[in-house]
């Protein structure tokens, strides 16, 4: 958040494809119109505040210039997009200054309520930054009633008109930075995400060539020792695909850009297919993987290719880390819920590493042998959650784990 | 034994399919590197059994082709891709009959070649 801050976005990069350039340079202008509309209106503002109801002791003769320039020297920063947080920070120490001229106390409204609720906006999730500002405000009302009304009682309603405007304008300037910093998270992410699709395309295609023509050249009887070898690039390389597969899910995921293709799909069918799928790599360690569904269960409103890929990443997760004994797919209903469990005989995952697991780039018990980046699991419960269910861990007795995917018949749109 | 034409502007791609079909089918298989000299090929009235076009070519997106391919004569389209997404836009497509991902598996390859000619 503080880098993003810092470095805001950069939408003049050459690099970028023309349409999303395009989404960056109206969005900016359209930020910016707000923006000076905002200055403009609070400017305004305290002109005529300050013509109607004249100023106190401590104003000066250029009380009204120096905002004026402080605002344009931000605009300036703002506009050559250098960095959003020393906009911040010159449009606060403006906002202070001109209130310290203008009002002795319009400063220390600024710094003790603009400051930290501007930036609780900024920067805080939604529960707390809602706390930070109500406190925000409660020390600021009782900052006026209690201490300065006491003081000063004869400039009640100029002080209530100084504060009124401070309040408008920091609640303004919050909600502009507010919008900022959303364009500046859904810029880096519309960037990030079309790096990952241009990557992941580079990568593929070259990984065509090495694929496609090492299986072709299987074809061929190769002697002993060269066709190991050719089996080993082919195995190799599709393990590369999986996991740019994988990376490309992820950041589908986490920005929240991946579709679900709904239709009918009968779950037992697909844990078959699955369970043919990994057999192949639980005989080649010597585990048995067996499979044990329900009859009549009912069909299920879901991506086919997507809950696949669930079942697959805990099948293959289940084989991976289970060095004897057998892994289980099995399915279930409980009234309008469908669930699968994954059964292993494995290693098990140790009580403070349950809650971990799940989480992108963890991997079980630190194995530097075991393959995969460990996006696997993260991948398989994100899919689960966009189905409207789950994915929980628990101990299989004495030894493994069950994976379960629990997937609801009605989901809730 | 049916003619496919092929438009692919990566020249390795067009080798491996050129040896795909090949080695696993009986048909013959024309490449062609951009969307021009594809048409171009139509209209000397060449009249091949079906079209498979790659996503991005450098004159043209492969849907678009795909169009225009199947205006000037109408045969089922395959289209490939090395982005994921491009499913997404396949499934919608009337015009598209199958998708290949790449990489590209020679088996799965030949298979959908046989299914699309024989539609």
């Amino acid at each position: 958040m503080w880098r993003q801050l810092l470095n805001g976005p950069s939408p003049d990069k050459d690099d970028l494809p023309p349409s999303l350039k395009q989404v960056a340079v109206v969005r900016l202008r359209a930020y910016w119109a707000v923006q000076m509309a905002l200055l403009v209106a609070g400017q305004l503002l305290l002109w005529i505040s300050a013509l109607t109801l004249g100023t106190n002791g401590n104003s000066s003769p250029h009380a009204f210039l120096l905002p004026i320039i402080g605002n344009a020297i931000s605009l300036y920063i703002g506009w050559r997009r250098t960095a959003h947080f020393l906009w911040l920070v010159s449009i606060v120490l403006a906002l202070s200054i001109q209130g310290m001229l203008i009002d002795g106390l319009g400063g220390l409204t600024s710094l003790t309520f603009i400051v930290p609720y501007s930036f609780a906006g900024l920067v805080l999730p939604r529960r707390q930054r809602v706390i930070i500002q109500m406190l925000c405000v409660g020390a600021f009302w009782y900052n006026i009633i209690y201490e300065i009304l006491p003081i000063f009682p004869q400039i009640y309603m100029r002080r209530l008109f100084y504060v009124s405007y401070n309040i408008l304008v920091a609640t303004l300037n919050f909600q502009t930075l507010r919008f900022i910093n959303r364009l500046t998270i859904e810029l880096n992410a519309i960037y990030s995400r079309q790096f990952l699709a241009r990557v992941s395309h580079e990568l593929r295609t070259p990984l065509n060539s090495v694929l496609g023509f090492a299986k072709l050249a299987q074809r061929g009887a190769l002697p002993p020792p060269y066709s190991a070898y050719l089996q080993q690039v082919v195995e190799e390389g599709e393990q590369l695909n999986r996991l740019v597969g994988d990376l490309l899910d992820s950041a589908h995921l986490a920005t929240g850009k991946l579709k679900l293709t709904a239709t009918q799909c009968d779950l037992n069918s697909l844990c078959a297919a699955v369970a043919e799928e990994v057999r192949p790599m639980a005989s080649a360690k010597g585990l048995a993987l067996h499979t044990a569904l329900a009859n009549n269960l009912p069909h299920l409103e879901a991506d086919p290719l997507r809950l696949r890929q669930v079942v697959r990443n805990l099948a293959v997760n289940a084989v991976k880390f289970t060095s004897s004994g057998q892994v289980i797919i099995t399915t279930q209903q409980q009234g309008q819920t469908l669930y699968v469990l994954v059964i292993d005989t494995g290693t098990g995952i140790p009580s403070h590493e349950q809650g971990s697991i799940f989480a992108p780039f963890v991997r079980g018990g630190n194995r530097p042998q075991t393959e995969g980046v460990g996006l696997g699991l993260d991948i398989a419960r994100q899919l689960a959650r966009l189905h409207g269910g789950d994915i929980t861990l628990r101990d299989n007795q004495p030894q493994g784990s069950i994976f379960t995917v629990s997937l609801p018949l009605l989901v809730r749109k | 034994m049916a003619l496919i034409l092929y438009v692919e502007d990566h020249p390795p791609a067009q080798l491996l399919m050129t040896a795909i079909i090949g080695e696993l089918t009986a048909h013959q298989v024309v490449c062609f590197g951009n969307a021009e000299t594809a048409l171009g090929y139509l209209g000397l009235g060449h009249q091949p059994q079906l079209y498979i076009v790659d996503m991005d070519l450098p004159d043209s997106d492969g849907i678009g082709l795909i169009y225009r391919l199947r205006a000037a004569h109408l045969v089922p389209a395959i289209l490939v891709s090395a982005y994921a997404e491009a499913i997404n836009i396949a499934a919608h497509h009337a015009h598209i009959s199958h998708y290949l991902a790449k990489p590209l598996d020679p088996t799965h390859v030949a298979t959908i070649i046989e299914r699309a000619i024989a539609r």
